[in-house]
């Protein structure tokens, strides 16, 4: 949930709350007043009804054809010393409305020469109703109405405060460690914002030291590992020629020799990534890659022929893409040797080209248990292959990474399939 | 053919050295900038092993220096920096080769060998080993006389052997040289020890027998026949 929604639901329940209690209140002493108002005209009309009483014949009549605002009723002397003036309400039929309604009704008793009466006058509570459907109404559209414009100012107001922040949060989404510059964060005059502010810059500023300081480190490590290696090897293959080996020296030699190889090859695979990802290619080009896509499969395809493999390639001509002429042959030669590497022997590869995208299907040997995002992933490998250093595809990733192509590889059993889309 | 090897590691430099001093070559080194930019001055050689990357220096700017004053030095570009760009402007300033570190010792030698070819040095543009002749300008192979018709692999294959006789080459450096990038292929090896019975098999159409025996498990070994004179 937004935090202005949040906010404006927030401060909506607060006034409907203030409201309903505000009406309750305003309701309980209103009628409390009205009541007391009533009961007093009650008092006042028994007691105009006392002073009429002189006037009476001797018996009072306690039944008439009308119906007055009150009634008599004899009582006997022991009813009448038990009765005590009271107040109570009463639902009675009321002819105009067509159904009861509540009325306010005071007993009280006397006597007049001789004979007890009881007497009860009522009056119509009806306003009272009335006052609290209005009341009800009332608060109900100053609460609507005061909903709406909070609602509009809120809104507005809101925005504006927090404009800052809205801005330094797309700011950060749009950062990325490895920007040669820090982002442009909004100044602002409101004390928390500029401390966010603040705190995030440092917080940004040492990430981004420590990136490039590793980013240093993992590219001076594999340059001064490439001279020992380099060393290493031409000593070994000094030595291989030497005329005292016996045949199981050479053996061990050429054991030594391979993983050196290896590392070597891991050391100028992990180089060359460091690179790619530090934007060390950066003279990048509009490229017509057909001509070299055509090249590079005329050139595993001698290859495949030997391992009974068929190459089917599809290959629009003149298809352009932005990209250092150095990589796009890394990219090519890794997804080659990728199909090339997993297809069972009397496998078909097919390459296709078109102007949105590179695709490559294979079969595999077996299939890939995992989530295929996964051989992306550094040193992940699939299958029995010693050779491999599981590093072809995470430079195919770093690759797209840093053209924004979109690669995807998507597995089917034992077929394989990889799209990058340019 | 006289050189000098210009490599700021001494361990490699001397390695090097030792290698093509092993190789018949009057071998020189140096190594830093300044050392190199002193004998360059002083002495004429025949080929330069130059490293791009030299503690004082640029081994571009000594290229640019060189080509200005000794026009007939061959230059091959060493660099353990295996960038695209290195390598251009080396061979734009008039460099002759450019072999990206490491490297098999093999590779260098044949390198050095072709180079010389297309420098004439010695006035051969031809490889002779033992009957065998490699006609280097036209591609053409012959032995004892007689023609034999190959295709480019199998041309380089040969020619490879050719030029390191008697040496142990390893499988890969075979398939590095005759593949390239595409190389690092286990089925590389097999398709190289199919181009040989191949190979073998057009020479003993022609009657002749081409000696390059198997290393068990590191390679192979090509000696050549000493014709009669």
């Amino acid at each position: 949930m937004k935090l202005l929604t949040r906010s404006n639901l927030n401060s909506s329940l607060l006034l409907l709350a203030a409201l309903a209690t505000g009406a309750l209140v305003v309701y309980w002493q209103l009628s409390e007043e009205i009541r007391e108002e009533i009961d007093e005209d009650l008092l006042n009309r028994k007691l105009e009804i006392l002073a009429s009483l002189p006037a009476q014949t001797d018996s009072l009549l306690t039944q008439t054809g009308l119906r007055p605002d009150f009634e008599l009723q004899e009582i006997s002397p022991e009813a009448y010393r038990s009765l005590h003036e009271h107040f109570y309400e009463e639902e009675l039929y009321e002819l105009y409305e067509e159904e009861k309604e509540p009325h306010r009704v005071l007993t009280t008793g006397f006597e007049h020469k001789g004979h007890f009466y009881q007497l009860r006058i009522h009056t119509s509570l009806l306003d009272l109703e009335d006052m609290a459907e209005i009341i009800f109404w009332g608060t109900g559209w100053l609460f609507l109405f005061v909903l709406g414009i909070g609602f509009l100012l809120n809104r507005y107001m809101q925005r504006r405060l927090w404009r800052p922040f809205y801005k330094t949060l797309e700011e950060l989404r749009r950062f990325q460690l490895d920007a040669s510059e820090m982002p442009p964060l909004p100044s602002s005059t409101i004390h928390e914002f500029h401390e966010l502010n603040q705190a995030i810059e440092r917080l940004l500023e040492r990430n981004r030291q420590a990136y490039l300081k590793q980013k240093q480190f993992t590219e001076n490590a594999a340059h001064e590992l490439q001279t020992p290696l380099a060393v290493a090897l031409s000593q070994a293959e000094l030595l291989l020629q030497s005329p005292a080996l016996q045949a199981n020296d050479m053996l061990a030699l050429e054991e030594l020799y391979q993983q050196l190889e290896r590392l070597t090859a891991l050391n100028k695979a992990l180089l060359m990534i460091t690179k790619i990802s530090n934007q060390q290619y950066d003279r990048s080009t509009a490229l017509n890659i057909s001509p070299l896509a055509a090249e590079l499969v005329a050139e595993y395809a001698q290859l495949a022929n030997h391992k009974a493999l068929e190459l089917d390639s599809h290959i629009e001509p003149g298809v352009t893409v932005y990209i250092h002429p150095h990589l796009v042959e890394v990219l090519l030669r890794n997804l080659l040797r990728n199909a090339m590497t997993h297809s069972p022997e009397g496998g078909t590869i097919t390459i296709t080209l078109t102007a949105r995208y590179l695709q490559i299907d294979n079969p595999m040997r077996t299939p890939f248990p995992g989530d295929p995002a996964q051989l992306f992933e550094r040193f992940t490998k699939h299958g029995d292959h010693r050779q491999s250093l599981g590093l072809g595809l995470a430079i195919v990733q770093s690759i797209c990474e840093t053209h924004g192509f979109r690669p995807a590889i998507s597995i089917q059993g034992t077929r394989f399939s990889i799209k990058v889309q340019f | 053919m006289k050189l000098l090897v210009v490599e700021d590691e001494p361990a490699l430099n001397k390695a090097l050295a030792d290698f093509l001093r092993g190789e018949g070559h009057l071998c020189e080194v140096a190594l830093d900038y300044t050392e190199a930019a002193e004998k360059l001055a002083l002495y004429q050689y025949d080929c330069i092993l130059l490293d791009i990357m030299l503690p004082d220096g640029n081994g571009l700017d000594l290229l640019r220096q060189l080509k200005e004053t000794h026009r007939r030095t061959g230059v091959i570009i060493t660099s353990a920096k295996d960038s695209l760009d290195d390598k251009l402007a080396g061979l734009d300033l008039g460099a002759d080769d450019y072999l990206p570190k490491p490297f098999h010792l093999s590779e260098l030698n044949a390198r050095v060998r072709s180079l010389m070819r297309r420098m004439k040095f010695e006035g051969a543009a031809f490889l002779q080993t033992g009957s065998l002749r490699i006609d280097t300008e036209s591609r053409t192979v012959s032995v004892a006389g007689q023609e034999v018709v190959l295709n480019r692999k199998e041309y380089d294959l040969l020619l490879y052997f050719g030029t390191n006789p008697g040496r142990v080459i390893r499988k890969t450096a075979l398939a590095e040289h005759v593949w390239g990038d595409s190389a690092d292929q286990a089925d590389s090896f097999d398709f190289i020890y199919s181009q040989l019975k191949n190979l073998r098999r057009k020479f003993a159409q022609v009657g002749h027998e081409l000696n390059i025996e198997t290393v068990y498990g590191v390679g192979y070994r090509f000696l050549p026949d000493h014709p009669a004179p």
